[in-house]
């Protein structure tokens, strides 16, 4: 996130980490939830749930919840640019939400979860797609 | 949420009640809403009966977590820090 600030990418953002602990201390689950504003008016809400589990002991985090959702401010409104999420359960049914250039929804694409992209490339696309649609305005 | 401009991270912390139950008052909202328990719209979502919107994603989302804190909850002694699957 640095580097994107650093180079114009994210103008602000509200995205904060609630930590939850387990009564006996230990961490069991970790949110991220907030907005990043990037250049060219772009939007993306973030919702992620990440959780820990121990195995003998030792802490084992993954990403259990994605709902990353990408817009665009646009003529006085937010449009859809695309969205990932596994809401059909489980992480093997992630997918991407495709919508057209004026932000109706076209159909989804299953997402490998392996290849599922890093937040900071979330973040680049979103800028680029939102920088690509007011270019064609 | 005041917005930053700068570099930081914004981390706080919750015991896993206080989670629990900021989780079921969203979801409670929800169902209120759409009219439909979460397990429906689920299954529903799950079918393709329902469409997933943003809102329904982040709706299904705390379900499943709340289900996942629930059922850790349950398993949790003070002794064992073995396994919360």
């Amino acid at each position: 996130m640095d580097i994107l600030y650093s180079r114009g990418v994210v103008l602000a953002d509200d995205l904060t980490f609630t930590e939850t602990t387990r009564r006996d201390g230990l961490l069991e689950l970790v949110e991220l939830d907030g907005i990043v504003y990037t250049r060219n008016g772009g939007m993306l809400e973030t919702h992620k749930r990440l959780r820990v589990e121990y195995r003998r002991g030792a802490p084992y985090v993954s990403t259990a919840e994605y709902v990353y959702m990408a817009l665009r401010r646009a003529e006085g409104r937010s449009q859809a640019l695309f969205r990932y999420d596994n809401s059909h359960g489980g992480v093997h049914t992630l997918h991407r939400h495709v919508f057209d250039d004026a932000g109706s929804a076209v159909g989804e694409v299953p997402v490998d979860p392996e290849l599922m992209p890093y937040m900071d490339d979330v973040i680049r696309a979103t800028a680029w797609l939102a920088g690509y649609l007011a270019s064609r305005e | 949420m005041p917005l930053r401009r700068s570099r930081g991270l914004r981390v706080r912390r919750e015991d896993v009640d206080t989670t629990i139950a900021r989780l079921r008052t969203f979801i409670d909202r929800m169902e209120r809403r759409y009219e439909c328990s979460s397990e429906v719209m689920a299954a529903e979502v799950a079918s393709g009966k329902s469409r997933d919107t943003a809102e329904v994603a982040r709706w299904l989302s705390d379900y499943r977590t709340l289900q996942f804190l629930t059922r850790t909850g349950d398993q949790e002694t003070p002794s064992d820090t073995t396994t919360t699957s």
